[in-house]
């Protein structure tokens, strides 16, 4: 019997088309696993399931029942459960509180039940939360506060359990932790949806999966099938990604940039130490490491973003009494994670900002140059930035720090939630400006594809320390992909 | 919660200590600590709606205004006994409640703030307007007294205060306050954990304006006069906002020392005319730097 069914949906927000005909159902007791790229339609299609929008075409059935056009709490009630990727649980209450909330009945009432403590007890023993009870959830780590989500999704009592990307940020041996629990729970009758960019991630633990590209469908059925399926084999894992490219013949042994970094410390926490980093001019550097191994701190203090200790050259001069300001006029030009667009103004107003202080001869020249190697940005240079595909906007990202010329171009992440194809689009500027723009380009990356791609030397930088340093054959033989695909 | 029973022990001392004062102090600062009562409740609502459900409630005064000025013109125009005044105040002020809560269901923070600031511009201005049955802007002297004896009034107005800490203390600390302050966190995740948020907005407004309109209408009858100075304007916005930030939101507790603060300093710092309020202001930030948890902190720690 099938608990969940969605019938040809489809939501479109403004014109464009989030979700287009989409069907798939989850039977009883099987856990399916909900898979596509950044950007696919994955969380629409939650949303749609759990009620934060409505679908403009077709029919969510839940046990047999239309139920899309019922509200959020309406829907919980009925059996379904969500543990969102995102949570922003009580604050100024502990683990046990937390999980109390969820075990309430939707109704006023002044006196908790009798026997709620008990409960939330036995609930938090169920994902081995038992040690935190009395913690708040502000001191704890990313991981447990993701098993407390995990008990409060359970103390719904669900017959239908959504999880949506329950391994995204946690370390090595807390998703080893957390599959586990799900393992456990899975034996407890009822459905899952386990919603992941990451096939491999999920493979072993579900028994259908559908892959969706685009907002569509494009496989369903047993893992090892839709694995094998051509087109998501071109959409997840890139048509020629672990090619390396040809390397720059030309590169000078003279260095632009030395980093000794001895500590950086948030608070207590040491976000790295003794890090050594020498980078020649013209030299593609990528700097690989896990989410949380401290490489935006790395690139960060480089740039005078945050306070270390230790000591930074450019060209032989000192960078780390500089201010930002200072050190982007010295030729640094930095392409943050978070992008930091002005989202309101247009994709030239975006462009015209850093060269403020040039006349507008210089100005006009920058902004062809760009556009030429950026067709696409042209294009839409009137367009509001806020308005861009993610793609678009990574473009714009690195076409303004292009227009200072800068000597080096630091990169934090440009490959963050982009599609395999728009990869290949930013691999090849990349590789452009490395070649042909002979800029030194120092990258930190998650994607160890991606960085072996390009790279000249690559470190990885793992608990705030640097390793390696080498080649990339000499990276992907010593350390390589067992350790990050 | 930590220092959930210290809280307690606050409470009881505030109440305590305050109780003795008609047998310590000049009738006049009598005078002065029954408005401070009455002012404390204001503040402790605004802290149930503000520090509990998220909302952030920029026209606490439309509910009290609102309160405050049907339970004058009942007893100004009817013939009706206080006590229906009084209920009829506060039914209206719980009616102003549930007129806010529309925008609330639909916007959030500065949005809605600004529609409730709104609220006290409008509130004002139809008094104004109407300026033949409310007075306008000087206001109206009503003929209904409960007591005259200055230490009965004082009782009231202490055991008033008591009575809505306590219950407000009640429902912060209840299943109805967590699902509250869930809700005001993160209302998608609320709601995905079943409950229909609506229903608890419009409880939390109701009972904000519940408390906030019996005050304002025992305020009235009390001092026997209405104004817009008095439970409207912006000032008295502004100075139930510092009362509960001094005194330490989130607390219910907190805002009863946070308006004792504000209004005894007022009073103390009255031959400064309008220089006070400057002074005040001053204070109240001196005050915020140095315990950024506010005034409770100071007996309860750090939270």
């Amino acid at each position: 019997m099938n608990v969940l069914e969605l019938i040809n949906v489809e939501k479109r927000f403004g014109g464009i088309v989030a979700t287009n005909n989409v069907s798939f159902n989850v039977e009883e007791n099987e856990t399916l696993g909900l898979i596509g790229p950044n950007g696919a339609g994955k969380s629409t299609i939650m949303h749609l399931i759990i009620g934060i929008h409505r679908p403009n075409e077709g029919k969510i059935k839940f046990l047999g029942e239309e139920i899309q056009n019922l509200p959020i709490h309406k829907r919980i009630k009925k059996g379904i459960a969500v543990m969102f990727q995102h949570s922003r649980p009580l604050k100024r209450q502990s683990v046990l509180e937390n999980i109390k909330v969820a075990l309430l009945k939707d109704k006023i009432s002044i006196k908790f039940p009798k026997d709620i403590n008990k409960k939330a007890e036995e609930l938090a023993k169920k994902v081995a939360l038992q040690d935190f009870l009395n913690r708040h959830s502000e001191e704890l780590p990313f991981g447990v506060i993701r098993r407390m989500e995990l008990a409060k999704a359970l103390a719904l009592n669900p017959k239908l359990l959504l999880l949506d990307e329950p391994f995204a940020g946690l370390n090595h041996s807390e998703v080893k932790e957390f599959s586990e629990i799900v393992n456990s729970i899975e034996k407890q009758g009822f459905s899952i949806i386990l919603i992941d960019h990451n096939v491999k991630a999920v493979y072993n633990m579900v028994d259908r999966m559908v892959a969706i590209h685009s907002g569509k469908v494009i496989s369903i059925g047993t893992p090892s099938e839709v694995i094998s399926n051509p087109e998501v084999k071109r959409v997840f894992l890139g048509e020629e990604s672990s090619n390396f490219l040809e390397k720059k013949d030309n590169i000078s042994d003279e260095e632009i940039l030395s980093v000794k970094i001895k500590s950086l410390k948030y608070n207590k926490a040491e976000a790295l130490r003794n890090i050594e980093l020498k980078v020649n001019r013209g030299q593609f550097v990528s700097i690989v490491g896990l989410n949380g191994a401290g490489k935006t701190s790395l690139l960060k203090s480089i740039l005078s973003l945050v306070k270390y200790e230790g000591e930074i050259y450019l060209e032989g001069k000192a960078l780390h009494n500089l201010k930002t300001s200072e050190i982007v006029n010295l030729g640094m030009a930095f392409v943050p994670e978070t992008r930091e667009l002005f989202k309101y103004l247009s994709v030239e107003e975006n462009l015209e900002i850093p060269m403020h202080d040039l006349d507008n001869k210089t100005l006009k020249e920058r902004l062809d140059e760009v556009y030429s190697i950026f067709p696409k940005l042209k294009e839409r240079r009137k367009q509001m930035a806020g308005t861009l595909s993610g793609g678009e906007q990574q473009m714009l990202v690195i076409a303004r720090a292009l227009v200072r010329k800068p000597k080096i171009m630091v990169m934090d992440e440009p490959t963050l939630g982009l599609a395999p194809i728009i990869l290949e689009e930013i691999s090849k500027i990349l590789d452009y400006m490395h070649k042909e723009l002979d800029l030194t380009i120092i990258l930190a990356e998650q994607n160890l594809h991606f960085a072996l791609k390009h790279s000249d030397v690559v470190h990885l930088l793992e608990h705030g320390n640097l390793i390696c340093g080498c080649s990339r054959k000499e990276f992907s033989e010593k350390i390589g992909e067992k350790y990050l695909a | 919660m930590l220092g959930k029973s210290k809280l307690i022990i606050v409470f009881i001392a505030i109440f305590l200590i305050t109780g003795v004062a008609p047998w310590v102090v000049s009738p006049y600062i009598v005078g002065v600590i029954t408005m401070a009562f009455y002012f404390s409740v204001f503040v402790m609502s605004w802290d149930l709606l503000f520090g509990y459900s998220g909302e952030v409630n920029f026209g606490p005064t439309f509910q009290i205004g609102t309160g405050a000025y049907v339970t004058a013109l009942l007893n100004l125009n009817t013939s009706l006994p206080i006590g229906i005044c009084i209920i009829g105040g506060t039914v209206a002020s719980i009616i102003a409640g549930l007129v806010l809560v529309a925008p609330a269901l639909r916007l959030r923070g500065p949005y809605f703030g600004l529609i409730t600031l709104v609220s006290v511009f409008l509130l004002g201005e139809m008094i104004t307007i109407f300026a033949q049955y409310t007075g306008g802007e000087i206001g109206i002297s009503i003929p209904a007294i409960i007591t005259t004896n200055q230490i009965t009034n004082f009782y009231l107005a202490w055991g008033f205060s008591a009575i809505s800490a306590i219950a407000m203390t009640i429902i912060a600390n209840s299943p109805l306050g967590l699902i509250l302050q869930a809700s005001a966190q993160d209302p998608q995740e609320a709601e995905s954990l079943k409950f229909n948020i609506t229903k608890y907005k419009i409880l939390a407004f109701s009972v904000s304006a519940l408390f906030s309109g019996l005050s304002g209408a025992l305020l009235v009858i009390y001092l026997g006069t209405v104004s817009v100075s008095l439970v409207v304007s912006i000032a008295v916005v502004l100075q139930i906002i510092i009362s509960a930030i001094i005194g330490g939101r989130r607390t219910i507790i907190g805002p009863v020392l946070g308006a004792f603060f504000i209004i005894l300093l007022r009073q103390w710092l009255q031959p400064l005319e309008q220089l006070s309020y400057a002074v005040v202001s001053i204070l109240g930030l001196i005050v915020l730097m140095l315990l950024p948890d506010g005034l409770i902190s100071i007996f309860v720690g750090k939270r």
